[in-house]
C-alpha cells in the first residue's frame, strides 16, 4: 500500500516538474481548443448560392425563380442566359447549382401538359446539396400544388377540398437535439474527446520512455501500473473537464446532460486511455517513436470514431475493430450524456467496454513491463536474452 | 550528396517506414472505412398507432426506400425516444391515430419523422431517405384515388403533378461522397508523413551546426546539399502518391477526369512544399522532438481547414486565411477539380499559382534560414576552427 501510494507521488511529481508532459497535459488543449474548430465555427450553412437560367420569362417562372430566393436555404445570385455560363460559374465555385427552366415552361403547365424543370445541383459537398435540392424542390411542390388546387377549384370544388386533394398528407421532419443543425455542435464535442485520447497516450507514452524520467520507486509491475494509472487520472479527468464543459460552452455547443453522469464517463475513459498509453510506452520504448505514431494515429482515429461516416455503413471487421480504442465508446457515451441528455442506462454498453478496455490494457501493460524488467535483469547478468529483440512489433 | 544521404536513410529504417508502408497503411485502413461507399439501409424505428391497411401499406413503401429500413417498432413515443438515446437507431417514423380515415375525409393527417441530428450523418441521411420517398408516396396515393375516378395512369401523374423537377447531382451522380473525402484523405496523410519525415530528417542534421557544415561541403554549396538532402524522400513521397493514386482510381474506381501534365506538376509542388514546410519547421526548433510536435501539432487539424466535409467558403475569414499555410489546401482543390468535377484548365491555374506561390515563399523562407545559420556559424566558428589549426601546428 505504502509502494503504491509512493508511486501514485512520484507519478505526480514527473507530471508536474516535467514541461514538455506538463504542457501536453495542461497547456496543448488550449492551444487546440482555439485553433481546431475555426473551420467548423460558422454553425449553420444557410443561403447557398444558385442561379436561374429561365429561358420562359413569364409570369410563373419568375414566380418559381421568387420561390428559390426567399427559402432560407438558398438564394439566387445570379441569372444568366445559358447552360454553358452556369456551367462555368459552378466549375468556379461561385455557385453551388442552377435551376433550368425551359422555354414554353408556363404553357406547358397551364395547358394541362406536364412540365419540366431541371435542377443541377453540385453533389460535391454532401449538405449543400442536400440544402438547395430541398429548396428547390419545395418551391417547386409549392407551385405545382398551387396549380392542381386551382384547377381543382375552376373545376367547382371548395379551396380547402381542394387542397386536401392536391395534398392529402403533411409531412413534418423533426431535427432532435441539435436543433440548429450546427455543424459545430456535431464535430466539436466528438473532436475534443479524441483530442483527449490523443494527450493521454502522448503524455503517458512519453512519462514512460523519456529516459530522464525512469521510475524512481522499485515496485512490482501490478502495483508500478495501478499507481500511474490513479495518478494519471487527474490529467485525465481534468482534460475530460474542459472537453466537454468548457471547449462546448465557448464555442455555444448545447449541453444539456447532468455532470454526475457525465463523470461516471471520465473515469474509465481515462482508465482506458492511459493504461492504452502504458501499453504504447512499453512496446515502443523509445519517446520518439511514441510521439511520431500518436502524431499519425490521429486521423484514422476520428474516421473510425463514426463521427464523419456512420459506423452502421463499415465494413464490418471494422466496425468489431473499432471497438478496442477507447475514443469510440467514450465519444459514443459523453455525446449521448452531455448533447443528448440520455441516462446512463442509456449508455450501459460503450460504458461497460471501457471499463473492459481498461482493465485489458491495463493487464497487459503490466505484463509488458514485467518482461522486459525480466530482461533488464538478465542483461545485468551478462546474458543477452535470445528473444529479446525479436519480440518487439 | 544524395548517395550519402540515401545510405544514412537506409540505416534509419523508421524513417524510411514513416514515409513509405506507414502512409499506405493509413491510407489502406481510411479507405475501408469507405469502402462501401454510399451508405445504405440506416436503421430507423416506425411508431405506427393507426395500425389501417392505408398506414400499413406507407410504411411499406418507407421501408422500400434504399437509404433506410424500419429495424424496430415500438410501442410508444417514449420507447422511440430510449431506442435513439441508446443509439439503436437514429429516426423514428411517427404515423398518427385514424391516419387512413383523415386522409380520406380530406382532413390532411400529419406523418412526423424524428431524427438525431446530433449525429448528424446518419441522422440526415435518414432524413433524407424518408424525405425523399414520403412525397412519392403522397403522389402515388393521389394518383390512384384519381385513377379510381376513372383516369389513365399518365393522366392522373399529370394532374398530380404539373411540374416535374429532374435532378442531378453535378460531379457526382451517384452522390456517393467517399470519391471526395478519399480524395482529399490522400492528401492528408501524405503531407503529414512527408512534413514530419523531412522534418526529422532535417532535425537530426540541425542539431548540431557541425552536421550543417559537413552537409554544407559534401554538397559544395547550399542548394546542391538542399537538393541531394531532400530528393531521396521527394522520390519516396511520389512513389507512395502513385501507390495510393493506382489503388484509388484503379482498384477503388474514383472518377479520372482531367488533365494529366496538371496534376502531376501540382503534385510534385505539393510534396515539395511539404518538404519544405517540414524543413523550415525543423531549421526554426532544431532538437527533433519539439520539431515534430510544432509540425504535429500545425498539421495534423489541416483536414478541417481543406474544405471538403464544409465548404470553405463557408468558413470564417480566419479559417479561410489560415487555410493558406496547408500545402494541402490548395492541392485538393485542384486535385478534386482536375479528377472528379473535371474542370477546364483555366479554372485551375488560378489554384496552381497558388500553390506555387506557397512553394516560393517556403522556399525562400528556408534559404533565408539557412544564410543565417551560415553567418552564423562563420562568426562563431572562426574562433574555434584557428584554434585547433595552432593546436595542429
Amino acid at each position: 500500500m505504502t509502494t503504491l501510494l509512493s508511486v501514485v507521488r512520484d507519478e505526480m511529481d514527473k507530471v508536474v516538474t516535467n514541461r514538455r508532459i506538463f504542457a501536453i497535459f495542461f497547456v496543448a488543449i488550449a492551444v487546440l481548443g482555439l485553433y481546431y474548430p475555426q473551420p467548423y465555427s460558422a454553425e449553420v450553412l444557410r443561403e447557398v448560392a444558385v442561379a436561374v437560367v429561365d429561358r420562359d420569362d413569364t409570369t410563373s417562372s419568375r414566380q418559381l425563380t421568387r420561390d428559390v430566393d426567399v427559402s432560407q436555404n438558398a438564394h439566387v445570385v445570379m441569372k444568366l442566359p445559358d447552360v454553358a455560363s452556369a456551367e462555368r460559374a459552378v466549375f468556379e465555385r461561385r455557385i453551388s447549382g442552377y435551376l433550368f427552366i425551359p422555354q414554353h415552361f408556363e404553357r406547358e403547365m397551364l395547358s394541362g401538359r406536364q412540365a419540366e424543370v431541371a435542377f443541377y445541383g453540385d453533389a460535391s459537398y454532401f449538405l449543400i446539396f442536400s440544402k438547395l435540392r430541398s429548396a428547390v424542390g419545395a418551391a417547386i411542390q409549392r407551385l405545382g400544388t398551387n396549380v392542381v388546387v386551382g384547377r381543382l377549384i375552376a373545376g367547382g370544388m371548395n379551396p380547402d377540398e381542394a387542397l386536401a386533394v392536391a395534398s392529402p398528407m403533411r409531412i413534418n421532419m423533426i431535427p432532435l437535439f441539435n436543433p440548429e443543425g450546427g455543424y459545430a455542435s456535431y464535430v466539436v464535442p466528438a473532436v475534443f474527446l479524441l483530442i483527449v485520447q490523443q494527450l493521454l497516450l502522448m503524455g503517458v507514452g512519453l512519462l514512460n520512455t523519456l529516459p530522464s524520467e525512469r521510475p524512481r520507486v522499485d515496485a512490482p509491475p501490478i502495483v508500478a501500473t495501478a499507481g500511474k494509472l490513479i495518478a494519471y487520472m487527474i490529467p485525465g479527468v481534468f482534460l475530460y473537464l474542459v472537453a466537454t464543459i468548457i471547449i462546448p460552452y465557448a464555442y455555444n455547443v448545447p449541453r444539456i446532460g447532468d455532470v454526475w453522469s457525465s463523470l461516471a464517463i471520465a473515469i474509465p475513459f481515462s482508465l482506458a486511455a492511459s493504461a492504452l498509453g502504458l501499453l504504447f510506452a512499453a512496446i515502443l520504448r523509445d519517446a520518439l517513436v511514441v510521439q511520431l505514431v500518436c502524431s499519425l494515429l490521429g486521423l484514422p482515429l476520428f474516421f473510425m470514431a463514426g463521427i464523419a461516416w456512420p459506423s452502421e455503413a463499415m465494413p464490418e471487421l471494422l466496425q468489431w475493430a473499432r471497438h478496442l480504442i477507447p475514443s469510440t465508446s467514450g465519444i459514443d457515451a459523453a455525446v449521448r450524456i452531455n448533447q443528448m441528455g440520455a441516462d446512463l442506462s442509456d449508455v450501459a454498453g460503450p460504458v461497460r467496454v471501457l471499463w473492459i478496455l481498461a482493465a485489458g490494457y491495463a493487464s497487459l501493460a503490466a505484463l509488458a513491463m514485467r518482461l522486459s524488467a525480466g530482461r533488464a535483469a538478465k542483461h545485468i547478468d551478462g546474458i543477452p536474452h535470445p528473444t529479446s529483440k525479436g519480440d518487439l512489433p | 550528396m544524395f548517395r550519402r544521404e540515401v545510405r544514412w536513410l537506409i540505416r534509419r529504417p523508421f524513417l524510411v517506414l514513416l514515409s513509405s508502408i506507414i502512409p499506405v497503411t493509413i491510407f489502406l485502413v481510411l479507405a475501408s472505412i469507405y469502402a462501401r461507399g454510399i451508405a445504405t439501409e440506416l436503421p430507423i424505428a416506425v411508431l405506427d398507432q393507426d395500425d389501417s391497411p392505408g398506414s400499413r401499406r406507407i410504411v411499406r413503401l418507407i421501408d422500400a426506400a434504399p437509404d433506410i429500413r424500419i429495424t424496430t417498432r415500438v410501442a410508444d413515443l417514449e420507447d422511440g425516444r430510449r431506442g435513439i438515446l441508446s443509439g439503436s437507431y437514429q429516426g423514428l417514423l411517427l404515423v398518427p391515430e385514424n391516419f387512413t380515415r383523415d386522409a380520406i375525409a380530406g382532413r390532411r393527417p400529419e406523418i412526423t419523422f424524428f431524427y438525431n441530428t446530433q449525429m448528424m450523418v446518419a441522422g440526415n441521411l435518414s432524413a433524407r431517405g424518408v424525405s425523399s420517398a414520403l412525397p412519392s408516396i403522397a403522389l402515388q396515393v393521389q394518383a390512384a384515388s384519381r385513377m379510381a375516378s376513372g383516369m389513365t395512369a399518365d393522366q392522373a401523374a399529370i394532374a398530380v403533378q404539373p411540374v416535374a423537377m429532374q435532378t442531378h447531382g453535378l460531379f457526382n451522380p451517384a452522390l456517393d461522397y467517399s470519391h471526395f473525402i478519399l480524395a482529399a484523405l490522400v492528401v492528408v496523410v501524405l503531407q503529414l508523413t512527408t512534413t514530419l519525415a523531412t522534418c526529422y530528417s532535417v532535425a537530426l542534421d540541425a542539431e548540431t551546426p557541425h552536421n550543417l557544415r559537413i552537409l554544407r561541403r559534401l554538397g559544395g554549396g547550399i542548394v546542391p546539399a538542399v537538393l541531394g538532402k531532400l530528393l531521396p524522400l521527394t522520390i519516396v513521397a511520389c512513389l507512395v502518391h502513385a501507390v495510393c493514386d493506382t489503388l484509388m482510381f484503379g482498384y477503388f474506381g474514383l472518377p479520372l477526369d482531367g488533365t494529366g501534365w496538371l496534376l502531376v506538376l501540382s503534385a510534385l509542388v505539393f510534396l515539395l512544399s511539404c518538404q519544405l514546410l517540414g524543413a523550415v519547421a525543423a531549421l526554426f526548433v532544431r532538437s527533433p522532438p519539439p520539431a515534430l510536435s510544432v509540425v504535429a501539432l500545425t498539421v495534423s487539424p489541416s483536414f478541417g481547414y481543406l474544405g471538403v466535409s464544409f465548404p470553405r467558403e463557408a468558413m470564417n475569414a480566419f479559417s479561410i486565411w489560415w487555410g493558406n499555410i496547408f500545402p494541402a489546401t490548395h492541392y485538393v482543390s485542384l486535385r478534386v477539380d482536375q479528377t472528379v468535377r473535371g474542370a477546364p484548365v483555366d479554372v485551375s491555374m488560378a489554384t496552381l499559382h497558388h500553390q506555387l506561390f506557397y512553394f516560393a515563399v517556403t522556399g525562400l523562407i528556408f534559404y533565408l534560414i539557412l544564410v543565417r545559420i551560415r553567418r552564423k556559424a562563420a562568426a562563431s566558428g572562426a574562433q574555434p576552427q584557428g584554434q585547433a589549426a595552432a593546436r595542429e601546428e
